[in-house]
């Protein structure tokens, strides 16, 4: 042992702590919790604006019948909501800090919400755009297959709009684009056996709306995944037998 | 014999037989130990598809040859995996035996999910004792505990009322992950669907309804009585040293509501009672440990870990074709099960391991063929991986399903057409329109009331596609015929016939000789 002299021995005894301290600093570091980096701030794609919309359809018949109904429609920066005027039914996207979309179908008589992630929502091929989703994109859509006819007037809101009319796969259509809110205040549809109209009743923006949204806060929430597994459940039976899917209609 | 001489002999001979049976009973043998190498399954001759009368006739005489080499597995198990993949019916296997080798550029059916080359091989009859077509609660309830029952319920008898907690006392079942603690074995559940959904939690927890997944969801009289849910059930496991390691998705169970998802911004925990259970879970010791995500999952090192909860998201986890896009990154069923069995595997009395693909179910229950089907094959691989790091001599591999699906493969096409488009010449309708080999009785993916759509192959190969149904559902339904089981290692031969979903914990318990009895004779609490 006469070879370890003392500055050896130091500088050993140096060397074993500095790998003891670097060995212990990693088992440290592997056991902390992945940092995420915080999320960049979304983009407002549309205004925020609180609408009332009238949605009537009269069937052709030898006795025409007209059913009509009235939702709210809200639209801020990270949630785009339609809530029926009497309160009965609700559904809203929202948009999460990362991104990503969820959708939350409410049902106030029960006070339940059932929750679809993205992957649900890829899953029932039913995940929009954020964009789609605030602009109304199924009738910008339709606006780009049609002609420009002038303007028409909205009496509702003392504004005019732009006015387009067409035929698209047989189906006669008529729409009054307001662009500034990037709303529909009308939207029109001729179908062979009924004719379906979606009409802006009243506009205004989140601080003067007049109509309180459903709060889901102490909802009871259920996952869209395990719906399947609530076959005798006496609320979600009935979802699970109504057919709902967006396949564009 | 001098006396030194004889004591420095009987010394290395001691010295060698425990190295010996160390090396055999752990994975920590010496560096100079390498046992004999476990049998790999036989390769299939007939996958290198017959194009001809005599390739036919010589691969089925190949068959028989196999068959007539085959041998019971002798010894017991010392170890059990038990694979569950959660609305696997057969529909469902051929359709993803075909996908499978389709997506390496092969024709597919002749192809093979691994774990059909096991070579014993039995069908399972799935009714609840009160439903024709089950759940997942009642059917793995008769898988792990060996009594058929009610549906909807965990880990009781059919005695029980749905929903009455009072009448759980007395009708609790005995599982095998229950008695396998109690001998001193290790344990652990894994799963893609939540951690306390019917499948996992029929293994560790009794409940008269699988809904009860946290405090949250338990009636007032029965938190008032003490009722522990199925998340505090796993976490406070009353048998043997607890659970060693629960793998998959459902975290906010296990957080209060007043602590934010650690992943999910603005999303909070759904536990009433203020417990966070994950640091109730790290309190069990200094080597029990909690991740939430692949990099946490990723740094596990099994030697230092003796128990191991991971809760990859809040709810269930990501369907296998869009886990590379979660944004915190999420563990495969594969990479999961492996890191279980390193844990599971150091315990020399062996060990029971449930391993769910939980979400096959729910890519059915939305008609999404694409993501039922590539989840069936992400499960394949897990056994795969399974197979290759245990010894078929000593470990009872299972693989089987809970119950099955609506999920048709119809038509007349052409073979080696894609399995998820259609043969344009002969899969036409009454009105000259193709319609897709693939497809559900019932369902979301209804097109009607009007005509048919006008199907491309671009739009029905693609992943988000939903296969058309017959009847409109919002969700579409479980069937109730019988799935298949597949068996590898020692008392696997005891798999044949048509059974009782319930003869398969008798079977799986008899190969690890583990005696019966009833645990369940005082209180849950």
């Amino acid at each position: 042992m006469r070879f370890l002299t003392n500055g050896v021995v130091e500088r050993l005894r140096a060397a074993v702590c500095a790998s003891l301290l670097a060995a212990a600093a990693a088992v440290v570091a592997s056991g902390e919790e992945a940092v995420t980096p915080p999320a960049a701030p979304l983009e407002t794609v549309a205004p925020e604006v609180v609408c009332l919309f009238e949605n009537s359809v009269i069937t052709y018949a030898r006795r025409p019948q007209m059913k009509t109904s009235q939702f709210v429609f809200w639209r801020t920066r990270d949630e785009i909501r339609r809530q029926r005027i009497d309160g009965t039914e609700a559904n809203y996207w929202r948009r999460h800090p990362d991104g990503t979309v969820s959708f939350h179908r409410l049902l106030p008589e029960h006070k339940r919400v059932v929750d679809y992630n993205e992957g649900d929502l890829k899953a029932l091929q039913s995940l929009q755009s954020w964009e789609d989703l605030a602009t109304f994109a199924e009738v910008r859509d339709l606006i780009g297959r049609l002609e420009r006819d002038g303007e028409a007037e909205v009496r509702e809101i003392g504004r005019t709009a732009e006015r387009y009319i067409g035929q698209v796969d047989g189906v006669d259509i008529e729409i009054h684009w307001l662009p500034e809110e990037q709303v529909p205040a009308l939207f029109r549809r001729g179908f062979p056996a009924r004719l379906v109209t979606l009409r802006l009743v009243e506009l205004a923006t989140p601080g003067e709306a007049q109509w309180q949204r459903i709060s889901d806060a102490s909802f009871a929430r259920y996952d869209y995944a395990d719906i399947g597994d609530f076959e005798d459940d006496p609320v979600f039976g009935y979802l699970h037998a109504e057919h709902e899917h967006a396949h564009g209609h | 014999m001098h006396p030194t001489i004889r004591l420095l002999r009987n010394c290395t001979l001691i010295a060698v037989a425990s190295v010996t049976a160390a090396a055999t009973t752990s994975s920590a043998a010496p560096f100079w130990w390498k046992p004999r190498p476990a049998p790999a399954p036989e390769e299939d001759p007939a996958l290198d598809a017959p194009s001809s009368r005599e390739e036919w006739l010589r691969a089925g005489e190949a068959e028989i040859k196999k068959a007539m080499r085959m041998r019971p597995v002798r010894g017991y198990a010392r170890n059990v995996i038990l694979f569950v993949a959660d609305g696997m019916g057969v529909s469902t296997v051929t359709a993803a035996r075909i996908l499978e080798a389709q997506l390496r550029g092969e024709p597919g059916e002749e192809n093979e999910l691994f774990f059909e080359k096991f070579p014993h091989l039995a069908l399972a009859k799935t009714y609840n004792t009160n439903s024709q077509v089950p759940d997942s609660a009642g059917t793995m309830t008769a898988i792990v505990c060996g009594a058929k029952t009610d549906i909807g319920v965990l880990g009781v008898d059919q005695d029980v009322e749905r929903g009455d907690y009072t009448t759980v006392y007395g009708n609790e079942l005995t599982s095998l992950l229950e008695l396998c603690e109690i001998a001193g074995l290790s344990t652990g559940v894994v799963s893609t669907a939540r951690i306390t959904h019917a499948t996992p939690a029929a293994c560790y927890a009794k409940s008269p309804d699988r809904n009860w997944e946290d405090d949250s969801k338990l009636p007032e009289e029965a938190k008032a009585a003490g009722f522990m849910d199925i998340a505090d059930q796993l976490v406070h496991f009353p048998f043997g040293d607890g659970i060693e390691v629960a793998l998959g998705g459902g975290r906010r169970h296990f957080l209060p509501n007043t602590m934010q998802d650690p992943e999910d911004e603005g999303a909070f925990g759904r536990r009433t009672d203020g417990r966070d259970l994950t640091r109730e879970w790290e309190e069990q010791g200094w080597r029990a440990r909690y991740v939430w995500n692949k990099a946490q999952f990723d740094a596990i090192n099994p030697r230092r870990v003796r128990k191991l909860l991971g809760l990859f998201e809040r709810s269930h986890m990501e369907y296998e074709y869009d886990r590379p896009t979660d944004a915190g990154g999420e563990p495969s069923l594969t990479e999961m099960t492996q890191k279980a069995i390193k844990i599971l595997d150091r315990n020399p009395r062996g060990y029971f391991l449930m391993v769910e693909s939980g979400r096959v179910d729910h890519a059915h229950h939305a008609t999404n063929a694409y993501r039922a089907l590539t989840d069936t094959i992400e499960f394949a691989r897990a056994v795969k991986k399974a197979y290759e790091m245990t010894d078929p001599r000593e470990t009872l591999i299972v693989v089987t399903a809970d119950h099955s699906h609506v999920f048709t493969i119809a038509g007349y096409p052409e073979k080696g057409t894609n399995i998820l488009g259609f043969d344009p010449l002969r899969q036409l309708d009454s009105n000259g329109n193709p319609y897709t080999t693939l497809g559900y009785a019932n369902g979301p993916g209804y097109r009607g009331p009007g005509p048919r759509p006008l199907l491309t192959l671009d739009e029905v190969t693609d992943p988000n596609y939903l296969q058309e149904t017959a009847v409109p559902l919002g969700s579409e339904t479980h069937a109730g015929e019988d799935v298949a089981i597949y068996a590898s290692g020692p008392y696997a031969h005891h798999f044949h016939n048509t059974i009782e979903q319930s003869v398969i914990f008798h079977i799986m318990r008899d190969a690890m000789k583990i005696p019966y009895f009833d645990l369940w004779m005082t209180d849950l609490r």
